[in-house]
């Protein structure tokens, strides 16, 4: 009978000390789950607004000739327009945000198009622009609703401003 | 017969303690990793703060007063510091992050040199030099 008793004791400790083991696997788990969620995340965030804010300084400085860059109204607010000379010809290049989109639009100047014709670039909340005497000021708003904003001193200078 | 749960139970005890090391390890990654994006994530910001600070000072020429009026923070006469808290929004101090620009001399009359730094802390996140050309009227 004490045999038996002991037997069942040490059965029940296996048993607890699975459950134990069950719990801790779990809590990692759990854990790691987490912390990976957080992480991608936030990578993701990072990636969304350095990559826009990027994007945009970079076709400004590929642009940044005299009287090459300037402000318009297009698709859900401020556009920022590139101006390029091609063989005699002037085309404009557009970035602008339009249905949750940071867009590009390259056209010449005197076609005439809509901002939904406008290339996808990345998902973006909205596009904030103000050119002040040669500095250009660059706010986009991400998808999260977050705003990360950049000042950009134009090499044209005042010129730089049609 | 002997019985065979002390065995077991003895297996099963080795078992979770191993485990409980390689937890104990994964966990650690695991903070680290949270870290270490955290921080990444704060440098990316760092760098558009510091690289709008000296696009500033390029603007207004290495005035160092209109670059703090037109950015933001204080100019103190030997530096421009800005305080922004943990979503980077300007801020006073003590702050989670902190913008520092310090004029220094370039060794040349026409050229004008600053230091731009951003810090977490006492930690660098992040730093770059910036030069412009000085305008003799």
């Amino acid at each position: 009978m004490k045999h038996l008793h002991k037997h069942q004791i040490d059965g029940l400790l296996a048993l607890l000390l699975l459950a134990v083991f069950a719990a801790c696997v779990l809590s990692v788990l759990l854990t790691g789950a987490g912390v990976y969620r957080r992480l991608t995340t936030r990578d993701r965030d990072a990636y969304d607004r350095r990559t826009a804010i990027q994007y945009v300084a970079a076709k400004v400085r590929q642009a940044d000739r005299s009287a090459s860059v300037s402000l318009t109204q297009f698709g859900d607010g401020d556009a920022l327009v590139l101006t390029q000379d091609i063989d005699g010809q002037v085309y404009l290049t557009r970035i602008y945000c339009h249905e949750g989109w940071l867009r590009e639009l390259f056209s010449s100047a005197d076609g005439e198009f809509v901002p939904s014709d406008g290339e996808k670039v990345l998902e973006a909340g909205g596009l904030d622009l103000s050119l002040e005497d040669g500095l250009l000021t660059v706010a986009i708003t991400d998808s999260q609703g977050n705003k990360t904003t950049l000042s950009l001193s134009l090499r044209g200078g005042e010129g730089a401003v049609q | 017969m002997r019985s065979k749960a002390p065995l077991a139970l003895l297996e099963q005890t080795i078992m979770v303690l191993v485990f409980a090391l390689a937890a104990a390890l994964c966990l650690r990654a695991f903070l680290w990793s949270d870290a270490a994006s955290a921080r990444n994530q704060a440098r990316d910001q760092a760098v558009l703060q510091a690289e709008s600070a000296a696009e500033v000072l390029k603007h207004s020429a290495g005035d160092f007063e209109e670059a703090a009026r037109t950015l933001g923070g204080r100019w103190d006469g030997a530096a421009w510091t800005i305080y922004y808290d943990g979503d980077w929004q300007e801020a006073s101090a003590p702050a989670a992050y902190t913008l520092t620009a310090l004029p220094q001399d370039s060794g040349h009359s026409l050229l004008g040199l600053a230091r731009v730094e951003v810090r977490s802390g006492e930690d660098p996140l992040f730093n770059l030099t910036v030069c412009w050309q000085e305008v003799e009227l």
